[in-house]
């Protein structure tokens, strides 16, 4: 298993601070990868600059943990801890029950950042030292999920259902690419069902961040064509999932035509008026 | 949520009238008084109360029937505390294209140097004050000996001018005293007694006023300042709007006088209870007195770039939390405002109530750098250490930049002497003479580069060479000290200060309770990365020599490309959390603290460390030739203890991981640690909730203070491509926050090169 990145302070992979490890390697091929390097299995990964060296994690477990136990104040002040994501983790089960099993020795929260397609042994072997699983869906119907990743969606949808039994805690993510799947929206999500064990539903806004990757790795960009959806869009999707009592909230920007807000939270203030150079306060 | 009016229509006309409140006619007769005044064959003190009392009653009264409270504090171009400066024509001034930086002016130097000489030195003493104008010309040290103090607005406030007065009459009365003494009684009390007619003068032309208001509530207004000036004249603040008004008009008076980050100290701690007896009787309420805040900060915001800094919050005598409604007020006011002045400093404990902490997370998400935030339990830690008392520590206030001050009774000269570590390491490759100015300066000891056959033994070198350059930074402030309160008084501060009356002393020399000096240190990761440079370089990888290194650097890496992308591969850089790196910088950092603050001063104080830079860290960079770490010639130092710009690549967490290496218990005269965050990390509620999980565990590792600059990049390119349309971005530099605009290019460039914070970590160097 090769290890792209240890990233600290992650903000969005999960409750409170966290790290997350990005290993390489993934089943599908979405087309609005932002992380191209985590696709192929093999191929080595190099980055510019001293600080950021490549683990080729052996038998490392133990000097991994080392390294991401280092925040543990910030993880203990905030609920937080590490999650693997990459690429697909559970493409390694054994490295990640090992890694699990000793933060959970070191009493660290482990999140699994998955898109579910691994066979469910994959699963089993890692749920009993994972505390939350992040389950992304990316299209309702077979036929669109094929176009948008490369693979069936019924592995997918089976071994979600075995999550939600198990009893498992769960946060949903679900990109929402415009001129992919922003018109299945409603559809995906209404085969959600409300159950406790899902924490929460997470939209990740279509964004370009990591389009300057592809160039460098020698690989084409197919995602071009695709926009973010604003805010707007998202009424009626929020207002389906609040109705089954499921929390749900945007990670990152959005646009919107009307400035209307139906997720965020802003700060309580009005931050000063953006009047330019038009009056000059000295 | 209920939309908050941004302001009420009072306080709008009197922010769009906010330029007229600059009077050229004044700085004109400042300029023309001093002149006149400094010819004269009296002693200082004499001279300064009366140019002080002349340019008080000559001046232009400043009063608009908008006004809601008297008061005109504005910028002159020298002060009455100062050496004359040279150049600078009062007719053309402009407070507003007053830049920051980037000279710190040799004239300073000079003139201390010269003021030293005077007094009578041994020929030891002589050659070691050299160093000083020679050492800030080649951007070794700066030096600004004057004012970094906050002024006693309790005592001001709660015994009033009558009774200050009274007070110097007494002292005056006891037996014994030196002529000395008498000289500086007669001095305050003609300062205060100057204080006093021009209250009496802003009363008459309050009166003169009401007679051509336009309307009724005007005529209220001027009413309310003639009574209020009229009363304050003799009496202590007897309510919320009078206390209010004797602080800016103190302030006022003080800046008239006293040049220098002249600080307030905590202001909500002194004005609440005047407010909580208000609102028992009726007399305010909420919104009339968020009015008064608005308006005594449009006040404050006359004199720009005049670092006077307010702390808030903190915990009072009983170790309770001491932040109250004011506190709340203040950084509410300083949102809707976003002038540069006052600078907010927040002192921050376990104590601090959710309500506060979100007040300030909204007010550093709308970026400034408001407020600067601090921990309590470092700071009162750093002085009961050095024999403080715990109820003086637990009263300490922000003094101009970041610098712990205990309010109403310290003056320590905080600027007095700042060390450039990339300087030293500069001479000892170039024997001892700055390559850029060609200045010869004062290595304790050359040495012949060769001959050096370990890296242990060059930063044994690097360590004597930093200590010398401390001491040498040491004695030339106790230097200053013997004859600088002679030659520049502070009169009305030191009336301010305890003990200074009783004692009949000036702040200067030993008046107050506490009498400390500093040094500060700058370019520290800077220095830190080059000497890691020149270890893989010169020892470990042998790729060239000591002498083939200085080359390079004398040619500013022309033709060394690869060389420098070596560097920038293979040698680790502060603030990563990488122990090579952050082992050898906390050391040396911790050392140097150590060192300085052993050391005693001549006023009956401790020499304390500081590690803040200002703006000197882009100043001093511009004297500074190219280092081992990649950095070119020109370019800014590090600033504070932040990282080198951009080299931290890892994470907000690694970079407090690798300052917390360092013992800050022994920064006495503060720090800065500067992180850059871009807007979006802070529009979520539930980011913000993180971020402030992150500055407490920061905090309660031993962190002193941290200051986050919230903004991005893109819109800093455009403010340096359009000055015109950003007059008003006002962005945090090292210390203190100022339009970006006004600053001049090296710092506006290192601004911008700091590592920009997101939550979505993309990294675009990938290559697979």
């Amino acid at each position: 298993m090769i290890i792209t990145n240890i990233q600290r302070m992650s903000l969005d992979d999960g409750p409170g601070i966290r790290t997350t490890v990005f290993v390489k390697g993934c089943p599908l091929h979405c087309l609005w990868c932002h992380n191209p390097e985590c696709v192929d299995r093999e191929g080595t990964v190099q980055f510019y600059g001293y600080f950021k060296k490549v683990f080729l994690y052996q038998d490392e477990a133990e000097e991994l943990c080392k390294r991401l136990q280092r925040d543990r104040p910030l993880y203990e002040a905030t609920g937080g801890g590490v999650t693997i994501s990459g690429g697909e983790p559970l493409l390694y089960p054994e490295a990640v029950s090992r890694i699990g099993t000793i933060l959970k020795r070191e009493g660290i929260s482990l999140a699994v950042d998955t898109c579910g397609f691994v066979p469910w042994q994959n699963f089993e072997q890692v749920l009993p030292v994972t505390e939350l699983v992040l389950y992304d869906l990316k299209a309702a119907g077979e036929q669109r999920h094929r176009e948008l990743t490369g693979k069936s969606n019924v592995l997918i949808w089976e071994n979600f259902h075995r999550l939600l039994e198990e009893g498992t805690e769960l946060l949903i993510r679900i990109p929402v690419i415009g001129g992919a799947n922003e018109n299945e929206l409603m559809e995906l999500v209404g085969k959600i069902p409300a159950r406790a064990n899902i924490k929460a539903v997470e939209f990740l806004p279509y964004h370009r961040y990591g389009v300057g990757k592809y160039e460098k790795l020698g690989k084409v960009y197919r995602g071009a064509a695709f926009w973010t959806p604003t805010k707007e869009y998202f009424r009626e999707v929020v207002g389906l999932l609040e109705d089954k009592g499921i929390r749900c909230f945007i990670q990152g920007e959005m646009p919107s035509d009307t400035g209307a807000d139906p997720l965020l939270c802003h700060g309580r203030r009005n931050l000063p008026a953006e009047d330019g150079g038009r009056s000059r306060i000295p | 949520m209920e939309k908050r009016r941004r302001f009420d229509d009072e306080i709008e006309k009197l922010f769009g009238e906010f330029q007229n409140s600059f009077s050229r006619k004044n700085v004109v007769l400042y300029d023309k008084i001093y002149r006149e005044v400094w010819k004269k064959d009296e002693k200082a003190l004499e001279k300064q109360a009366e140019a002080f009392d002349r340019f008080l009653c000559e001046k232009e009264i400043k009063l608009s029937e908008h006004d809601i409270f008297a008061g005109q504090l504005q910028n002159y171009l020298m002060r009455f505390s100062q050496p004359l400066p040279k150049d600078g024509d009062p007719a053309v001034f402009d407070p507003y294209e007053v830049k920051t930086g980037p000279v710190n002016p040799p004239e300073n130097a000079r003139e201390t140097a010269k003021m030293i000489m005077e007094h009578g030195v041994t020929a030891r003493e002589a050659r070691l004050t050299a160093y000083l104008p020679d050492g800030v010309e080649a951007g070794y040290f700066t030096h600004y000996p004057v004012g970094h103090a906050i002024t006693g607005f309790p005592f001001v406030v709660h015994t009033g001018l009558e009774g200050i007065r009274q007070r110097i009459e007494q002292s005056l009365r006891q037996n014994n005293l030196t002529q000395a003494q008498r000289e500086t009684g007669w001095a305050m009390q003609k300062t205060i007694e100057s204080c006093q007619k021009y209250f009496a003068r802003y009363q008459a032309k309050a009166k003169e006023l009401i007679q051509t208001c336009a309307d009724q509530r005007a005529r209220a207004r001027m009413q309310r300042i003639a009574d209020a000036m009229g009363r304050l004249r003799t009496e202590p603040a007897g309510t919320f709007y009078e206390a209010v008004q004797l602080v800016i008009l103190l302030q006022e008076l003080i800046l008239t006088q006293t040049k220098g980050s002249m600080s307030l100290g905590r202001i909500d701690r002194l004005l609440y209870p005047f407010l909580e007896k208000d609102r028992a009787e009726k007399k305010e309420n909420e919104e009339s007195a968020g009015q008064l805040i608005d308006a005594f900060m449009i006040k404050l915001a006359g004199c720009r770039s005049a670092y006077q800094n307010i702390t808030l919050g903190g915990i009072d005598e009983n170790g309770d939390y001491a932040g109250n409604e004011i506190s709340r007020m203040i950084l509410d006011s300083a949102g809707r405002l976003g002038f540069d002045q006052p600078l907010l400093s927040f002192r921050l404990n376990d104590k601090v109530p959710d309500g506060h902490w979100n007040e300030i997370l909204d007010l550093l998400a709308g970026g400034g750098g408001f407020p600067a935030l601090f921990w309590d339990d470092t700071i009162i830690r750093s002085r009961t250490d050095m024999g403080v008392c715990e109820q003086d520590a637990a009263d300490y206030g922000i003094v101009g930049c970041v610098e712990p001050s205990i309010c109403g009774k310290e003056f320590s000269n905080t600027e007095a002497m700042r060390i450039n570590w990339c300087k030293t390491l500069e001479l000892m490759l170039n024997g001892g003479r700055c390559p850029v100015t060609g200045k010869e300066l004062f290595l304790r000891e050359k040495r012949n580069l060769d001959e050096i056959t370990s890296f242990d033994e060059f930063l044994e070198w690097y360590r004597e060479e930093l200590r010398h350059a401390t001491k040498v930074g040491a004695e030339l402030c106790n230097l200053m000290d013997r004859s600088f309160a002679e030659e520049y008084p502070s009169t009305l501060l030191s009336v301010t200060l305890q003990d200074c009356i009783d004692r009949l002393e000036d702040c200067g020399a030993k008046g107050c309770r506490y009498c400390n000096s500093a040094i500060n240190h700058t370019g520290i990761a800077s220095a830190v990365d080059s000497l890691a440079a020149i270890r893989e370089l010169v020892y470990e990888k042998k790729m060239l020599t000591l002498t083939q290194l200085r080359d390079v650097l004398n040619r500013n890496f022309e033709g060394d490309g690869e060389l420098l992308s070596y560097i920038k591969e293979n040698v680790p850089a502060f603030g990563n959390d990488l122990p090579e790196a952050d082992e050898p910088a906390a050391d040396l950092v911790n050392e140097m603290a150590q060192y300085t603050q052993s050391m005693r001063n001549e006023r009956g104080g401790n020499f304390m460390a500081g590690f803040y830079s200002v703006y000197h860290h882009a100043a001093m960079g511009r004297l500074t030739g190219a280092l081992p770490s990649g950095r070119k010639k020109g370019e800014s130092l590090s600033n504070g203890l932040s990282p080198v710009q951009g080299a931290d690549q890892d994470s907000p967490a690694a970079v407090i991981a690798s300052v917390q290496k360092m013992d800050q218990t022994r920064f006495a005269n503060g720090m800065v640690l500067d992180i850059k965050l871009n807007p979006g990390m802070l529009k979520k509620e539930s980011h913000r909730i993180l971020l402030r999980r992150f500055l407490e565990v920061y905090f309660r590792q031993g962190g002193m203070e941290i200051q986050l600059n919230v903004v991005d990049r893109k819109t800093l390119l455009e403010a340096k491509r359009h000055p015109e349309n950003f007059q008003n971005l006002l962005v945090r530099v090292s210390g203190f926050s100022a339009y970006f605009v006004n600053l001049f290019e090296e710092l506006q460039d290192e601004i911008i090169k700091r590592t920009e914070y997101d939550h979505n970590e993309y990294t675009e160097d990938v290559v697979g």
